[in-house]
């Protein structure tokens, strides 16, 4: 997808080539590994015998329906769900110039939580399982515009009071979506600990087929925006002059991020930190230039939820650890050392 | 969704149960009890026709079916059971454990290769249920039941399904007569006592059962005055200390789990509200095992009888 890049900096060829192998090897471990024994060559086995090419692997017909039924929807959906998150943090610390900004840091995911619960149980005899992801694209991009404005002071947006505002709005949404889960008592909407600590347990064909246009559409469309927002890392008024709609672009990005993060909180609930850990992460390689960090996000990110999949459900198997869980244990330390080093840099919050 | 309020305490109390009950992991490969009435179609309470062709591995998502499959002598063939399943107390602790009822894992439950599962409709999550039968395997999802006939009513259900129907009719019918003597009985008393029923699911969830639970209409027929729907309860509802007050009951009536996990009689003694009703000042508190008062199980004519008798020392047995 940026081969050009690629091939001029070396970096960025091995930062592309690391992430495919993560998560080509995360998604094989997630294949293999639960309370049914299914080696990796069994698990390739049957995913060439689903496509109708006979490996000569053998495996068992208990083995085949468990893979096909259960691990690989379930992986598949992990890789939407992570590259969504991935690429939207990116998107979102470009477009704010904040590198605190995170779909659930700054009350998108929750936003989404709040109105899937609601489109799920006014609208979804009308319009059918849609109505989750659309009723959380709505409630994202709500929350995100109510973030937006309520930061947005004279023309400037802080990057500290986006955070807090985000922390009002995530405290708002979050606690609407989990008040809806448990006085409502509806079993399409899940438990409480869904909204505020996700899984990808609940992951069937369906489910995927549901998702996937939404975060597709993320994935495929962000960084189209890549050169726009290259201009706005030079600065709001530089970008401006240099003929980038800025607030047109700022609208353009949060449909597109509520569009994916919706989708992912849907089917999977909020995880969180994915969108801040890996973005920062690629970016210590690679560099801040968007045609390199929006793809590999969107790798990175999809890697990382797969193997946290796997110690989420095989750490306290046969029960599961909510995968949410995982990604704070890891995600919070980072933001506090991101919180010191951006007061550093900003010198003080004044 | 009720069931979901009263097991949910058990995730915490018996994550430790789960993990030693997964670790063995020699199925019993013991000879198989016969199934002569397979295969059988049935229409789900979800509206899911199944086929159950093999009654040989079966798994069982509540406490009560666990029970039924027993009483059916189908217990060497069940290979899995969820959290609730306590009875009969030594042999469900040695079968591997799937989940709580609600909180299932579809992965644990196929790698017991079951060729049948049975549960209720609060068995969930949905998508877990979709997960299984996506994997081709078998589950049959019974409607929630509730009175006087419940008892024998599942048990007809489920050896239907799993083709013993036969042993099933003899036991119901043994069963709905033990509730129908239990009821005779009750009525030779004239005493009604104000009667509370309250489950404590946590320490921080304590509830009145009220209408449209297992017990609607049990406490009538065992010859007390219900005093939960009076107080407003309708399902399971959050026990005020007020509402409990408001309602004077005589005697209260609880499960173990809960009583024991509050620190027994002086802890639930001290639970709000029960010190200023006629029952706490007394001390007639009455406790009996879960699954045995709560379960609508094959000891459900026992259980009601020794209410009975509980409630009206009176009575001679």
């Amino acid at each position: 997808m940026t081969g050009s890049t690629a091939k001029r900096q070396p970096p960025v060829a091995a930062v592309f080539a690391i992430s495919t192998a993560g998560l080509i090897g995360g998604v094989l471990l997630a294949l293999s590994v639960g309370e049914v024994d299914i080696s990796p060559a069994a698990a390739i086995g049957i995913l060439f015998d689903h496509g109708g090419v006979d490996l000569g692997i053998e495996f068992t017909e208990q083995q085949d329906s468990v893979l096909w039924a259960i691990r690989l929807p379930r992986v598949v959906l992990g890789v939407l769900v992570g590259a969504a998150l991935g690429v939207s943090g990116a998107a979102l610390q470009g477009i704010f110039r904040n590198p605190l900004a995170d779909p659930q840091l700054i009350g998108i995911s929750s936003g989404a939580a709040l109105g899937s619960a609601i489109a799920v149980l006014a609208l979804e005899s009308l319009v059918g399982s849609l109505a989750g992801p659309a009723g959380a694209v709505v409630g994202g991009l709500v929350a995100g515009i109510a973030v937006y404005g309520a930061a947005r002071y004279q023309g400037r947006t802080e990057v500290v009071t986006l955070v807090l505002a985000g922390i009002a709005v995530a405290a708002i949404g979050g606690a609407g979506a989990a008040f809806l889960s448990v006085f409502a008592d509806d079993p399409r909407l899940g438990s409480p600990i869904f909204y505020s600590l996700g899984t990808l347990g609940l992951a069937t064909w369906r489910l995927v087929a549901i998702t996937l246009p939404f975060v597709v559409v993320a994935i495929v469309l962000l960084p189209t925006r890549a050169a726009s927002l290259d201009l706005v890392l030079l600065g709001e008024r530089e970008a401006s002059h240099l003929g980038v709609d800025i607030e047109r672009l700022r609208l353009q990005v949060m449909v597109l991020v509520s569009l994916g993060v919706g989708g992912v909180v849907a089917a999977a609930g909020v995880i969180g930190f994915v969108g801040l850990l890996v973005p920062h992460a690629i970016r210590i390689v690679v560099g801040p230039g968007h045609r390199v960090l929006l793809p590999a996000s969107a790798l990175g990110g999809a890697a990382l939820v797969v193997i946290s999949d796997v110690v989420a459900r095989t750490v306290a198997s046969p029960l599961e650890v909510p995968i949410g869980l995982l990604t704070a244990i890891v995600g919070g330390p980072l933001f506090l050392g991101l919180l010191r080093k951006t007061r550093r840099e900003h010198g003080g919050w004044g | 969704m009720q069931r979901r309020v009263v097991v949910g305490f058990l995730v915490v109390a018996l994550v430790a149960a789960a993990c030693a009950g997964s670790d063995d992991d020699g199925l019993p490969e013991e000879a198989v009890i016969p199934t002569p009435g397979l295969p059988v179609t049935h229409v789900g309470a979800d509206g899911v026709e199944t086929t159950v062709s093999s009654a040989a591995r079966i798994v069982t998502l509540s406490g009560d079916f666990s029970e039924i499959v027993w009483e059916l002598g189908l217990g060497e063939n069940l290979v899995g059971v969820d959290l609730s399943s306590v009875y009969p107390r030594e042999k469900m602790r040695v079968k591997p454990k799937v989940g709580v009822e609600f909180r299932l894992f579809a992965e644990a439950i196929l790698a017991l290769d079951p060729t049948v599962v049975i549960g209720d409709e609060d068995a969930g999550p949905t998508e877990v249920i979709d997960q299984i039968r996506g994997a081709g395997v078998p589950v049959v999802i019974f409607p929630r039941r509730f009175g006087l006939d419940a008892p024998a009513t599942k048990i007809r259900e489920v050896a239907d399904v799993l083709g013993v129907g036969e042993a099933g009719a003899t036991l119901a019918s043994r069963v709905q007569a033990e509730v129908d003597d239990a009821v005779a009985l009750a009525a030779l008393s004239s005493f009604r006592p104000a009667a509370a029923v309250v489950y404590i699911a946590t320490e921080d969830q304590i509830l009145l059962l009220g209408d449209n639970t297992v017990l609607q209409g049990m406490l009538e027929a065992v010859g007390a005055r219900d005093v939960g729907p009076e107080a407003g309860a309708d399902g399971f509802v959050p026990l005020t200390a007020e509402a409990l007050a408001a309602g004077a009951p005589d005697v209260i009536i609880t499960a173990e789990r809960g009583f024991e996990a509050v620190g027994g009689m002086e802890g639930f003694l001290g639970l709000p509200g029960v010190a200023q009703t006629p029952a706490g000042q007394s001390g007639n508190i009455l406790v009996y095992e879960d699954l045995y008062l709560l379960g609508l199980g094959p000891r459900a004519g026992q259980a009601m009888r020794e209410v009975v008798l509980d409630l009206h020392p009176g009575l001679s047995p």
